[in-house]
């Protein structure tokens, strides 16, 4: 038996939680979404809901249109955080060979372990056995197993919801012909909508291409789409254990109708900016780029990045030039529906100057001791006035894709 | 809908061997004794340095969330779930 990959997605996970944590939601349509006052999008919509044609980045007011009597459930993170780790725990029992792919989808190398549990469908059943013991009937998970990550991503969409599907290589010729591009993930509609351009319609149709035309259009890119045509996948399974550290930290928001206006976004970015020093500072790093950019009502997004002289971890420096960058875009527009930050080019903050000015080095010490403060007593246990009216930002679905921090986190105490 | 109710209760528990977290069997909550009958999630959250736990219970017929401190070996219910839809 060659390399074998397993995908394990959960089903409609958010929702699947809430439904397991809340049995007067099981067998009724919801969706998890930000609190109902914020103009939200769903997250993640339960098995019920989506036989409604509801799907997860609707807007809840498109999802509520397809189902007057759907339910919004508010998000809960450390719900879904705390669900994650107790899969991942599982599933390191097996092999720890687990890629966290996101906070709902894992891979697995189980070339070496598969024939151990009786071949790689039994180990599959087994492993959705425990996970409906350890965490409830109501978490479900689907999982494709083939000989890459590609392939194994393919196959979970046919074993959805609950199943497994094992695609032998026997098969793999006639799943190129008839899969469309653009179900392949990493094949977005404006590179899908270029392909069909140039008369390519399904995977085997990469193949039939010559590489060199293909690396023409897409560059590098051109070759893994070769490769994909060919059932192949250059992509390796990258190990919790090996995960790479944190290259940016920031945080994106959408706003509520109520503080849309400049002043209200003004204060969106000023809380998102304390959150993003705050992570910076806990993590020991500081970073010398700072990305900032914001949606407006028609939904265009604005974006500007400025080099600092010296890199940062103070938020009022990270929110002083966010402002900057948003004047040279010409300031917030009337309505502003999204705003984000975020900080790269991250160095150990020991390697970065001391600050010589003795106010710098006052503002340093308040910064610790607010955050010892909020070590201890928790986020909500002092605030800015300014930010205040964001505290309705704190619970919704914003950060919960933080697949990357569980998986250092569990590289941390491997 | 979590309808909180945050109460300090006198609760019984048993510490499994080889489970992750303590296990409700029953508790004492408006000078009426529940029963724990089924414990159908735990999760767990931070505030500050100290660590909660989150138990949806049904207890009774009653649909709660039970909270353990951690710092402070206290038990409470956290909140009522009410049907809704």
């Amino acid at each position: 038996m060659g390399t074998l990959i397993m995908h394990i997605d959960m089903d409609s996970y958010f929702a699947s939680v809430e439904q397991q944590a809340n049995p007067h939601l099981r067998g009724k349509p919801i969706v998890v979404s930000g609190r109902p006052y914020i103009h939200s999008v769903v997250a993640a919509a339960s098995k019920e809901a989506k036989r409604y044609g509801i799907r997860s980045g609707m807007t809840t007011w498109e999802a509520r249109k397809l189902c007057p009597h759907v339910i919004f459930v508010p998000g809960s993170p450390e719900k879904y955080e705390t669900m994650t780790r107790r899969f991942l725990e599982i599933l390191i029992r097996y092999t720890p060979m687990v890629e966290v792919y996101s906070i709902d989808e894992v891979f697995m190398d189980i070339s070496q372990e598969a024939l151990r549990w009786g071949g790689p469908l039994a180990l599959a059943k087994r492993i959705q056995a425990e996970f409906r013991r350890e965490l409830g009937e109501w978490i479900t998970c689907s999982i494709g197993i083939a000989p890459n990550k590609m392939l194994a991503k393919l196959a979970v969409e046919e074993a959805k919801p609950a199943g497994i599907r094992w695609i032998h290589p026997e098969e793999e010729p006639e799943i190129l012909e008839k899969t469309p591009v653009e179900a392949v993930c990493g094949i977005g509609p404006r590179i899908a909508k270029r392909l069909h351009h140039m008369g390519i319609w399904k995977l085997a149709d990469l193949s039939r291409f010559p590489e060199r035309y293909l690396r023409q259009a897409f560059g590098v890119y051109g070759t893994t789409l070769y490769l994909w045509g060919r059932g192949l996948d250059p992509t390796p399974l990258i190990p919790y254990w090996q995960e790479e550290e944190v290259k940016s930290v920031g945080h994106s928001h959408a706003i509520p109708r109520t503080l849309r206006h400049p002043e209200g976004a003004r204060s969106v970015l000023l809380y998102l900016c304390e959150r993003t020093g705050r992570r910076l500072r806990a993590k020991g790093l500081a970073g010398r780029v700072i990305h900032f950019g914001f949606r407006d009502a028609e939904m265009r997004w604005r974006a500007k990045q400025r080099a600092l002289d010296v890199p940062t971890d103070d938020d009022e420096t990270i929110f002083q030039t966010a402002l900057d960058l948003c004047e040279e875009l010409g300031g917030f527009p009337a309505e502003t529906t999204l705003v984000g930050v975020r900080v790269a080019s991250l160095v150990p903050k020991g390697e970065t100057p001391r600050p010589l000015l003795p106010w710098e080095r006052r503002r340093e010490k308040l910064l610790v001791a607010l955050d010892r403060i909020k070590d201890r007593y928790g986020e909500k246990a002092i605030w800015r006035g300014s930010v205040y009216a964001c505290s309705m930002l704190t619970e919704a679905t914003g950060g919960m894709g933080r697949q990357k921090e569980i998986a250092l986190s569990f590289k941390g105490a491997a | 809908m979590l309808r909180p109710v945050k109460q300090p209760v006198d609760l019984e528990a048993i510490f499994p061997a080889h489970a992750l977290y303590p296990r409700p069997t029953g508790f004492r909550w408006q000078g009426r004794h529940y029963r724990v009958q089924e414990v159908h999630l735990v999760h767990e959250r931070w505030e500050g340095a100290t660590r909660l736990l989150l138990y949806s219970v049904t207890a009774d017929g009653s649909l709660l969330q039970l909270r353990y401190d951690t710092a402070r070996a206290r038990w409470y219910v956290d909140g009522v779930y009410v049907e809704e839809g």
